[in-house]
């Protein structure tokens, strides 16, 4: 299981993770806990088959030769994680 | 008693809440949206995608997931395809650049509205309530890591009639302009459906 994206404004996040390989049929346990926040361990349980009927679904775009790729980062660009060089200079 | 007598606590500053984000400028923070599937291609060629995977529908917006693939390698955007920084971290890129995906909503009334167009601001206490339908960018969405570029824009208000069409463009790609329809109807049910915390 690999997180593969966070974002949130303090009140709100949105996390997605990637989990491989696809569940086996039947009963699938989805569980949380946010021991911060006094959210108890908790547990649901879902049909793993509406998640392989939504994977056959899934649609191969460019054959299995074929790799995904990015270009040129979206409509946003991640500059770096360093500070901004603004901060780190003197004020005059 | 001690000769030393130990100052009192500072009195801590009283803290500052951040104000609440107007219902206009994005997904509330006490509601659970409700997301319908759509898996809807808006325009594609042989090597490029620029589809809908799925609309979060809240109260008083909708959340667009859009997906861009492309099959060829990534190049690095030039100073041409980067706007103005953001904050040092992010940089916007340019809305004129080829490499920006463009998205847009057409309402049946004719009115518009794009990502091209600069998402309105706020700050302070009761901000003013824009005039026309906002779409807003999910910062943080975008990014280039992982396999392809996933957007989430907010579009505020909810449409007013039955069927809204979504307009992509991607021009770096080769995907020219493409509006598909769809329905407004199962967006504004699953939004009786989003719950409040």
């Amino acid at each position: 299981m690999r997180l593969r994206g966070a974002r949130g404004n303090g009140r709100r996040y949105t996390f997605d993770y990637w989990a491989w390989p696809l569940p086996p049929p039947g009963p699938l346990s989805f569980v949380c806990e946010w021991p911060s926040h006094g959210v108890p361990q908790t547990g649901h349980d879902v049909d793993a088959e509406e998640i392989l009927a939504a994977s056959r679904q899934a649609r191969r775009l460019w054959g299995e030769e074929g790799r995904f790729y990015a270009s040129g980062g979206g409509n946003y660009v991640i500059l770096g994680r360093s500070e901004p060089e603004s901060s780190t200079k003197e004020e005059t | 008693m001690s000769f030393f007598e130990l100052p009192p606590e500072p009195e801590s500053e009283p803290e500052e809440l951040e104000p609440l984000q107007p219902d206009w400028a994005g997904p509330a923070s006490d509601e659970l949206g409700v997301e319908v599937p759509l898996h809807l291609a808006i325009g594609e060629n042989d090597a490029a995608l620029v589809a809908l995977q799925s609309v979060t529908a809240y109260e008083h917006g909708l959340l667009f997931h859009l997906a861009a693939r492309t099959k060829r390698e990534p190049v690095e955007p030039t100073e041409d395809d980067i706007g103005p920084l953001a904050d040092g971290h992010f940089a916007y890129l340019d809305p004129r650049s080829p490499r920006f995906v463009r998205f847009g909503v057409l309402f049946a009334d004719g009115s518009k509205v794009t990502n091209l167009e600069p998402a309105p601001e706020w700050w302070g206490d009761d901000p003013p309530e824009p005039t026309g339908p906002v779409l807003i960018g999910d910062l943080g969405s975008g990014g280039y890591q992982g396999p392809g570029i996933n957007l989430d824009y907010w579009l505020w208000p909810l449409p007013p009639l039955s069927r809204v069409r979504i307009v992509a463009e991607w021009p770096e790609e080769g995907i020219g302009e493409s509006s598909p329809e769809v329905a407004v109807a199962p967006l504004l049910e699953a939004r009786s459906r989003a719950t409040r915390i």
